[in-house]
């Protein structure tokens, strides 16, 4: 039966190509999801400053407990900041026995400068304690004391400092002069950060415990014993506690930005490989479906010789498992090719770091290979249950009749599922943040799922309503009337394939854009400064020192950062810490106020409000990036969250618990200020720069669509894959239109008329998926935007609707008219010859 | 003969499940296929259709029946039931000692792969595969050997043999009818059933493959039942039988090609 399966497969390219290319596409895209998902997984980074330490003692992760009793569930959330440790800690550790080092180290991040000029090295600073860690060891010169500096050699070299030198450190509590004492490097590569060595810490408390065993101590029994003297959590506790980190983990520990690299690579793949599984399922069903339609005669004919129900279905079965199987060979490649390829996109974008590396093993892409030969068999299975319903009978009869429009059964449960998918449209209408977006992206699947089931009758629906209309038309209007009423089962694939393409472009893209908008409008509307002061890190004091500029009105210090929510440990909210006015931009504050922002309490943007269920004077409960608890009075609630931040606290607040964060000031000042404003920043920040609100903006909407890259990666590669199989089905269809158009040439209609009616049914096709995939769209456009921008009104640019309907027009008639231009081109006596 | 039997097996109706038993066994010593009160309908409420209305005939072993009838007289639906293609609404149709009416939609194809040869007007052969492989089509589905001497001899008799390697579409409408005929014969089937299976072909290629099929009848003792309505066709069979509207309206032993004709100009159209 196998070759059997394969001599008629041999038979059919355009149905073997049809299925061979979305198993293909399915299988590379799902084994680069693996390879990316595995890489993520294995990514903790390089330990490059901790690299000779055995183990790490840090408050690296969030702790979530979730549920109680038996049943618990302790989960881990790496933290953007790593949390202080108690200074008792260390001589806790370093008493252990078997500890030959421990040392406290702590990051703090600072432009090294040279002692004149404005354009400086961002590096970290550390005590010298720690240096030996890595270890980094002294090239020339002396250890530092007090007002010295030890510089790592590329940094030395790119300030031209030597021993003796004076250069500026600008920390975030101001400038301090230093001499270099001595340069230092490691015996590995140097980390990828510049490193300053200071003899005490400037941030103060430390926030790693480094320990280097002594000889013939292992690992193991280390960090037994380390743990032994932490503190412990109580079993329910929630929070960041000290922890022991070993390994390939240190380098979580030693760079933070790893997490947020480690989970785009993880989430990126997750979301992405299940969405395309499932078109997937869909394509590949669509396309054995046609392809036993098509055959159907064939299977007739060996119904009626003697081969079983079950042997038919085994047969279609068969050939999609051999399909397959060789997409599986040959798509992994691609799937290859495609991750390298984001690897290197990720990097460049700065969304991971550096050393993040692709790692290929061969789970993964045995794994891609397995599942799509799960869901084509399965898929097949379903089809086939057709072709075993074939009754051998219908080999006899001159002519292939369309059967019935499908069961009641299937009526049914497509009634249903477009119930389940409306009753989750509503559901995800009430959803806020982030939870309505992944609700939404299921209420796609589950339409198009109904779109499918329900076809036939949608097919039938529309031929009769656009009936009268098309027989206006003349003969071609009429033939293609009959063809479309007669063949609404047919068409149920191609319908839905149309329908998959335009919803899925219609949500998932015009969110993107909705989104991108809505933010660039809050942004745009609600900045009020002159000018936006950008750079490396303001310093404590830069705030007063420019409201002191003459022609200066007003002058806010912004930090950026994440506020994590308070049980979804990997749900981070954008926050803000303000210091200094509030006239300088406008959040559109709807309730309560500004003015009454203080320590201890918090501003909450409207849908970040809605989502916590949180309302002014009631409590804020969340996580501050390094793992602390906040528990913050609702002080004011306010619009333009998107365009600014989700959580507005004061600056000292967030800047207490976060390093490294991102930090600008606004300035309301006359024209006349702006040189002066120049002049005072040299002095207190230099490296700053003062960008009038036109340039700000406009490098803010080219961020925003540098952000926006993943998702239209995403967006982009789906979409395409929906298209592809729009096509296909749309391809396949038309090819299998051999003997109909030949026997309507042989009764006298012309090429001309031929192309005129096929061009009416397409036109009927085209518009019903249209409609309905529009219909899918929006009811998942609609809940999407309101959980994520606060409006009901979507975006889609010019350009948004010109790509989807112009495109879906374009390629279905691409599809549909080439094969039949081809099919006329065939004499039409030999076209109605054997087969069909 | 099997006109003397058939007021037997209409009062059979009326006697008990047994006797039916009793008489039915007598019968398939000397019968390949028998149809008792076989009722067709297509459709359901006012639009059904019912192809036919009580037939009764039987096929004996070792012969060669025609069966004719304007279009619609129900000829073809009579093979389909009779060849276990199709189920009637009633009556029964036994091959020689099985009724079909009692078996599943499996049992029914494992029968006919076993125990019955088609072959149709067109759309005979499975494209994909050449002659050869046609040909062993039905033992493979039946997961059977074939004995190697009888292909041979079958292939040599309807004169493919250089021919084996071809596909169906290099092939004349003549040469495809062949290779349908020696995919009937290759299992060795209890019944042949051919459905106009000259319907297609010009007059001698249409000689040839009824040669073909007598060959069969005399030679091998092969039980041939052929729907036509070319009484050229009908007269190389031992007997003729010829529907209207559902049912028997004449059934004759051998008749002449004329007769044939004349007959059939005198059967009531529908």
């Amino acid at each position: 039966m196998v070759t059997l399966a394969l001599r008629m497969l041999r038979q059919r390219p355009t149905s073997v190509l049809a299925t061979f290319i979305a198993l293909w596409l399915g299988v590379g895209v799902v084994t680069a999801c693996g390879v990316l998902l595995e890489s993520g997984i294995r990514y903790h980074g390089t330990a490059q400053r901790y690299a000779a330490s055995t183990l790490l003692v840090a408050a690296a992760d969030l702790r979530i407990v979730d549920g109680n009793g038996g049943d618990r569930e302790v989960n881990h959330f790496a933290l953007p900041s790593r949390g202080h440790l108690d200074a008792a800690l260390l001589p806790q550790v370093a008493a252990l026995p078997g500890v030959r080092t421990a040392v406290a180290d702590s990051a703090t991040p600072a432009q090294v400068l040279p002692a004149r000029g404005t354009s400086g090295v961002a590096a970290q600073v550390h005590p010298w304690a720690s240096a030996v860690l890595a270890p980094f060891t002294l090239r020339s010169g002396v250890a530092p004391g007090a007002g010295q500096a030890v510089l790592d050699a590329g940094t030395a070299a790119r300030l031209g400092a030597r021993q003796g030198t004076v250069v500026r450190l600008l920390l975030p509590s101001g400038i301090r002069a230093v001499t270099v004492s001595g340069i230092a490097s490691t015996v590995g590569p140097p980390p990828a950060d510049p490193t300053v060595f200071v003899a005490k810490p400037p941030g103060g408390s430390a926030d790693v415990i480094g320990v280097i065993a002594a000889s013939g101590v292992s690992t193991a029994a280390l960090a037994h014993a380390v743990d032994g003297v932490l503190p412990h959590p109580a079993g329910d506790a929630d929070g960041a506690f000290p922890r022991v980190y070993a390994g390939a983990v240190r380098g979580m520990v030693e760079t933070p930005d790893v997490a947020q690299g480690r989970a785009l690579a993880i989430a990126l793949p997750s979301v992405f490989g299940g969405c395309t599984l499932f078109i997937a399922a869909l394509v590949i069903a669509g396309t054995v479906g046609l392809s036993v339609q098509q055959r159907h005669r064939d299977i007739a004919l060996l119904r009626a010789i003697g081969a079983t129900p079950r042997q038919v279905r085994r047969m279609v079965v068969r050939e999609a498992a051999v399909l397959a199987v060789l997409a599986g060979a040959s798509g992994v490649w691609g799937g290859f090719a495609g991750v390298w390829w984001l690897r290197d996109q990720f990097v460049h974008r700065g969304m991971t770091p550096g050393d993040f590396t692709v790692h290929v093993s061969w789970l993964p892409p045995l794994v891609a290979a397995a599942t799509t030969l799960l869901i084509a068999v399965v898929a097949a299975w379903v089809a086939s249950l057709r072709a075993s319903r074939i009754r051998p009978t219908e080999a006899l009869v001159e002519s292939s009749v369309e059967r019935r429009r499908g069961g009641w059964l299937r009526l049914l449960l497509g009634l249903a599922t477009v119930a389940g998918g409306v009753a989750l449209a509503i559901t995800a209408e009430r959803l806020r943040g982030d939870q309505g977006a992944g609700v939404a992206v299921g209420v796609v699947a589950t339409l198009v799922t109904a779109v499918w089931l329900i076809a036939p009758w949608l097919n039938r629906f529309a031929a009769a309503l656009a009936g009268a209309g098309m027989r206006a038309f003349g003969v071609t209007g009429r033939l293609a009337a009959a063809n479309a009423a007669a063949s609404a089962r047919r068409l149920a694939p191609v319908l839905s394939s149309v329908v998959l393409a335009v919803g899925l472009g219609g949500s998932m893209w015009f969110v993107q854009t909705s989104i991108a908008h809505r933010t660039a409008e809050q942004s745009h509307a609600g900045l009020r400064a002159d000018y936006v002061l950008t750079g490396p890190a303001l310093p404590a004091g830069s705030v007063e020192a420019l409201r002191d500029v003459a022609g200066v009105h007003a002058v806010t210090g912004i930090v950026r950062g994440v506020m994590l929510d308070r049980s979804e440990g990997d749900t981070q909210y954008t926050a803000q810490g303000i210091e200094g006015s509030d006239a300088t931009f406008d959040l559109g504050v709807t309730s309560g106020s500004l003015a009454d922002l203080r320590p201890g309490t918090v501003a909450l943007d409207r849908l970040t409000a809605e989502t916590v269920h949180a309302h002014v004077g009631g409590e804020f409960r969340a996580w501050y990036p390094d793992g602390t608890p906040a528990v913050l009075r609702v002080v004011a609630v306010y619009s333009r969250g998107l365009g600014f931040a989700a959580v507005t606290l004061p600056a000292q607040v967030l800047a207490a618990h976060a390093s490294g964060l991102t930090s600008l000031a606004f300035v309301s000042a006359d024209p006349s200020a702006r040189t002066a404003l120049v002049r005072v920043l040299d002095r207190v920040a230099p490296g700053a720069s003062v960008v009038d609100r036109a340039n700000y903006q406009a490098a803010l909407d080219k961020e925003l669509a540098q952000n926006a890259w993943a998702n239209q990666v995403i967006v982009g590669v789906l979409l395409g894959y929906a298209a592809i199989a729009a096509v296909n089905t749309l391809a396949m269809a038309a090819m299998g239109r051999r003997r109909e158009l030949a026997s309507l040439r042989l009764a006298g209609t012309t090429r001309a008329q031929i192309l005129r009616m096929v061009r009416a049914e397409q036109a009927l096709l085209l518009t019903v998926g249209l409609a309905v995939g529009g219909a899918v769209a929006a009811a998942t456009l609609l809940p999407m935007v309101r959980a994520t921008t606060g409006t009901a009104t979507p975006y889609i640019p010019l350009t948004g609707w010109a790509s989807v309907i112009g495109g879906t027009v374009l390629l279905g008639w691409l599809a549909t008219l080439l094969p039949v231009r081809r099919l006329l081109r065939v004499n039409p006596v030999e076209a109605i010859g054997i087969r069909d | 003969m099997a006109r003397e039997l058939t007021p037997s097996c209409r009062d059979t109706a009326f006697h008990s499940v047994e006797d039916v038993q009793t008489i039915t066994e007598r019968e398939t010593q000397v019968h390949a296929v028998a149809l008792h009160a076989v009722q067709k309908s297509y459709g359901r409420g006012s639009s059904a259709v019912t192809a036919l209305k009580g037939v009764d005939v039987s096929f004996a072993r070792g012969t060669f029946t025609a069966v004719m009838g304007p279009s619609g007289s129900g000829k073809s639906t009579l093979l389909h039931c009779a060849a276990g293609l199709d189920r009637p609404t009633s009556g029964q149709v036994w091959l020689g000692g099985t009724e079909l009416g009692t078996l599943s939609e499996t049992e029914l194809t494992k029968l006919r792969r076993t125990r019955i040869g088609f072959v149709f007007q067109a759309f005979n052969l499975v494209p994909a595969l050449n002659v050869r492989e046609n040909v062993l089509l039905p033992a493979r589905l039946a997961g059977r050997r074939v004995d190697r001497r009888w292909l041979a001899e079958v292939l040599r008799r309807v004169g493919l043999e250089g021919r084996l390697r071809h596909r169906p579409a290099e092939l004349s409408g003549g040469q495809q009818q062949r290779v349908a005929i020696a995919r009937a014969l290759a299992v060795r089937p209890e019944v042949i059933f051919c459905d106009e299976p000259t319907g297609a072909l010009d007059s001698q290629t249409a000689a040839g493959v009824l040669d073909l099929l007598r060959e069969a009848v005399d030679r091998d003792g092969q039980t041939v039942v052929m729907v036509t309505h070319d009484p050229v066709a009908a007269s190389y069979a031992d007997r003729v039988v010829c529907l209207a509207d559902g049912v028997v309206v004449h059934d004759v032993p051998a008749p002449g090609v004329t007769a044939i004709a004349e007959m059939l100009a005198e059967v009531p159209r529908w």
